[in-house]
């Protein structure tokens, strides 16, 4: 095996290209187990971590571009993850800070772990992923980036640079709901929520995302259908109801190691119910009441 | 390129420049070309964090990263903690009967270490969360926690 550190991006991309089987490492969190066990033998490591400028948080203005080389802990950090609640709930969900320490955002969206926590949040931000594949900049919703588990959209020498996002308006709320079977562990459920609030009347619900992760293949945005119900009315226990039930009728679960499907599917209820009133307690609408008479 | 890669890392404050193959985490370059086994192994998978250590005082489970990747920088492992006397949270592992089979203790004792340069003042939770990334199968955490709280109040002197 070859072990590569390139200082650019089309060094690197060309050192991906050149050989039969090569590897992209970042942070080595998910890589240095997959080649310990066995699991993957490539020819040839291609090491990113010294290609500079991947390594950047930039705002302007309610546009957000997290390079790929920011690690979870790095992020966590920043002022962005002081105002954006669905964004911190989902890093700290994460495994420990050791693995937060090295595991980077491009790296784990990348890996495309259909429990991995932080694409949900991503979905509800509406998230772009950037890649360049030696001839051009690609920009890939993340509704569409993972493909099947552990496959994504990018070519094998194409290499995710950075996410791209614009802020929500500061008066909607969001958060990360999560449920797992040891502290540090992957999420059994998991579900992001974004919720916004009509600015003016301050109640009604004017757009809502849902995002879930460890519940089908890939993390995937609720259908559009389901979102819809808890948009145009200020939102009750008896909508979120409905939506939690819809959710659940959504789910692809396998019957993997763990929890069994039907605990999985309460779970999901419990974590799409909370996530949903943390939302919205956090936004400036009301908090969540009794159905309406 | 060929198989064999020289990389220098800055071990415990004294430099060390060795062969290392591609793809072999830091934890087996620093016990098997360095000799230093103070740094444990255990799951392999970065699950256990009995192989934490310090890269530029950043705490890693250092069977997840790539040898290379500590090229050029600064590693601290168990053994370049003491001077002459112990580090604060070495004694306090000891005041309080942190450690049964101690596999896990250098683990634990490197990210404390990391926690009480971060924040010298943490609350019990603030341990918890931060220390979720060690396990220990014999003592339990109430006595590994409470050495922490130990070596605390002498950060604070
Ligand atoms: C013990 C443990 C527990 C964990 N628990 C959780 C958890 O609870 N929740 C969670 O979300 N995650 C969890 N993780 C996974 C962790 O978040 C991922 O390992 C991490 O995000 C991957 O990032 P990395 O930079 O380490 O990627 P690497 O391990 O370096 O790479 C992972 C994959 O992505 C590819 N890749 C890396 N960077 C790029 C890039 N820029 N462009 C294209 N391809 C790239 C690599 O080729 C590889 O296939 C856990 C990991 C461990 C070890
Ligand atoms: S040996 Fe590295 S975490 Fe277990
Ligand atoms: S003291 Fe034995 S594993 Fe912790």
């Amino acid at each position: 095996m070859q072990y590569y550190q390139p200082d650019s991006l089309s060094d690197a991309v060309d050192r991906l290209k050149e050989a039969d089987e090569a590897k992209i490492v970042a942070g080595g969190q998910s890589m240095m187990p997959l080649l310990r066990q066995g699991l993957i033998s490539p020819d040839r490591l291609v090491d990113i971590t010294n290609i500079p400028d991947l390594n950047q948080v930039t705002i302007s203005g309610r546009s957000v571009e997290i390079g790929a080389l920011v690690t979870y802990s790095e992020l966590l950090e920043t002022d962005l993850c002081t105002e954006l609640d669905l964004l911190r709930d989902a890093i700290e969900a994460i495994a420990d800070v050791p693995v937060r320490n090295a595991g980077t955002i491009g790296g784990g969206v990348s890996h495309a772990d259909p429990a991995q926590d932080l694409p949900p949040a991503l979905q509800c931000l509406d998230a772009q992923v950037v890649s360049f594949d030696g001839k051009e900049t690609r920009r890939h919703d993340l509704t569409e980036f993972f493909l099947d588990y552990y496959l994504t959209e990018l070519a094998p020498h194409e290499i995710v640079t950075g996410i791209e996002f614009e802020m929500p308006p500061a008066h909607s709320g969001g958060t990360y709901a999560s449920d797992t079977e040891a502290p540090g562990g992957w999420s059994t459920a998991g579900i992001a929520a974004l919720i916004i609030p009509d600015e003016d009347d301050g109640e009604t619900c004017v757009d809502a995302r849902l995002a879930y992760c460890a519940g089908a293949p890939v993390p995937e945005r609720v259908s559009s259908e389901i979102e819809e119900t808890l948009i145009g009315n200020r939102i009750d226990r008896e909508i979120v109801d409905e939506v939690a039930t819809a959710i659940i009728s959504d789910l692809e679960l396998i019957d993997d190691v763990g929890d069994d499907i039907e605990y999985r599917k309460h779970l999901f209820r419990v974590m799409t119910k909370r996530a949903i009133s943390t939302a919205l307690e956090r936004s400036e609408a009301p908090p969540l009441v009794e159905a309406s008479q | 390129m060929s198989e064999i890669n020289e990389i220098t890392i800055d071990l415990n404050g004294e430099e060390q420049t060795f062969s290392v193959k591609p793809g072999v985490p830091l934890r087996d370059a620093i016990r098997n070309e360095l000799q230093m086994t103070g740094t444990k192994e255990a799951c392999e998978v970065g699950e256990c964090g009995s192989c934490m250590t310090l890269i530029e005082g950043t705490p890693v489970k250092s069977c997840l990263v790539p040898a290379h990747q500590a090229n050029g920088k600064e590693v601290t492992t168990v053994e370049g903690l003491a001077d002459d006397d112990l580090h604060p949270v070495q004694e306090g592992f000891i005041e309080e009967f942190g450690l049964q089979c101690g596999y896990c203790t250098p683990g634990f004792i490197i990210s404390s270490v990391a926690l009480l340069e971060e924040n010298p003042n943490p609350s019990r939770e603030e341990i918890k969360q931060y220390l979720k990334g060690n396990l220990c199968r014999c003592t339990g955490y109430t006595k590994i926690f409470d050495a922490v709280e130990h070596a605390a109040e002498a950060y604070d002197e």
